[in-house]
């Protein structure tokens, strides 16, 4: 490294216009002097253009600047009104669960499976395979069944006990899928590196659960056992469907 | 904030941004996504930066993170549209490849040792650059470096059995 006076931060700091007047004059009579800062800067600067060409700001959509509060008397207003029916319809719907209706017992799956597994070759042949054998890359799809609307969640555990969340994404409880029969879920899965076996969890349950308690039971039990054949939860608020895949690199 | 003040600091700002997370994501289309949620939160912070030579290094180091939260949550891009709408994309699959390869490489080691050696060979920053942005001092990046060299070929013989690659 030769001996410069500043480093790229600085000059990114320069081009950015993050020093003050003082500092950018510095920085200044140093470039005048400095090929090899000059260069840095003429680059960032090319760069810095060529991004406003080709990513204009207008791409980007911000929400609208909300209209001051006004001051003075309360008024009623229409929103006010759908707010208040809002709320007298939670309070009665909360009312009915917590007084009216019995806790379920069981999970009422309706259906021939809950979850049947598709999967796309290298070729892009969409198959079914009856031997649980699949290769890194592939994209597997899974169709859920169910009989009334029930929370889900999708999760993948390896031989080493590593967790991976598909359903819910992002999301802290599970996501709720509408019965029915043979029904895609939203999004594939594309197989990563790892060769070996893999479980696929797909969990049924009444209520939408905290996602990362669910996690970390699971994670709990594999503890535990140390083994992905007794995986399960305990109680009987959750039904649970599995897939065992072994996944193999390279091309079938 | 204002829309124009929002559109001076992306003319400002914006590119470095783009192109910390291009080089970690390896997608022009997922370093945009990158882009406006970083971008978005910069929006969100940038009164309480309240020095402005403290902006690059801020911006280093919250694109850095967000991208490998990219690639720690989307381990097996759960995010891919299903079979049925799209067959399958090669520059999808090229950037799938260098991001598997950057997490075979990173896995197991610290956050600390990540965040040198990604400013050391990614960003090929110097230490006083990467002291900048990350706090550490020259001896715990040099060791940082030389626990990930240590690392190295365990790492390569994981890249080997994993991904065909050396």
């Amino acid at each position: 490294m030769e001996n410069h006076k500043f480093d790229t931060i600085d000059l990114m700091t320069y081009v950015t216009g993050g020093y003050g007047a003082h500092d950018s004059e510095v920085i200044g009579r140093h470039l005048a002097t400095c090929d090899h800062c000059r260069s840095i800067v003429e680059s960032l600067k090319a760069e810095q253009t060529h991004f406003i060409q080709k990513f204009p700001f207008k791409q980007f959509s911000f929400p609208a600047k909300t209209a001051p509060v006004p001051h003075g008397a309360f008024r009623f207003r229409m929103r006010h009104a759908y707010s208040l029916a809002a709320s007298i319809v939670c309070i009665l719907t909360t009312g009915y669960f917590f007084l009216i209706r019995q806790p379920a017992h069981y999970v009422g799956i309706k259906g021939e499976e809950g979850l049947a597994l598709y999967v796309q070759n290298a070729s892009g042949v969409v198959e079914q395979r009856t031997e649980p054998v699949y290769r890194c890359s592939e994209r597997i799809q899974f169709l859920y069944s169910c009989g009334a609307r029930h929370a889900f969640m999708l999760l993948s555990m390896d031989t080493t006990g590593a967790v991976s969340r598909y359903y819910p994404a992002g999301e802290d409880s599970s996501t709720v899928l509408e019965p029915g029969q043979r029904i895609p879920l939203a999004h594939s899965i594309i197989l990563d590196s790892y060769t070996g076996k893999e479980l696929f969890l797909g969990i049924f349950s009444e209520k939408r659960q905290c996602a990362d308690s669910v996690q970390r039971r699971i994670e709990s039990v594999f503890k535990r056992t140390n083994s992905l054949d007794s995986i399960t939860l305990p109680g009987n608020e959750f039904f649970i469907v599995k897939h065992y895949i072994t996944v193999k690199k390279g091309p079938a | 904030m204002d829309a124009a003040a929002a559109k001076q600091l992306y003319e400002q700002y914006g590119f470095l941004i783009f192109r910390t997370c291009k080089r970690l994501l390896h997608s022009e289309e997922d370093a945009q996504d990158a882009l406006q949620a970083v971008f978005l939160k910069l929006l969100e912070e940038y009164h309480s930066i309240r020095n402005p030579q403290r902006m690059v290094p801020w911006i280093f180091k919250t694109a850095k993170n967000h991208c490998f939260n990219m690639l720690r949550f989307n381990k097996k891009f759960s995010g891919a549209p299903p079979i049925d709408e799209i067959p399958g994309d090669d520059r999808r699959a090229e950037a799938f490849e260098a991001r598997e390869i950057l997490k075979i490489i990173f896995k197991g080691h610290s956050k600390k040792v990540q965040e040198a050696v990604y400013y050391t060979y990614i960003e090929h920053f110097d230490q006083r650059e990467i002291q900048k942005i990350t706090g550490q001092s020259p001896a715990t990046i040099r060791r940082n470096l030389s626990r990930f060299k240590k690392s190295l070929p365990a790492t390569q013989q994981r890249m080997a059995l994993d991904y065909g690659k050396p």
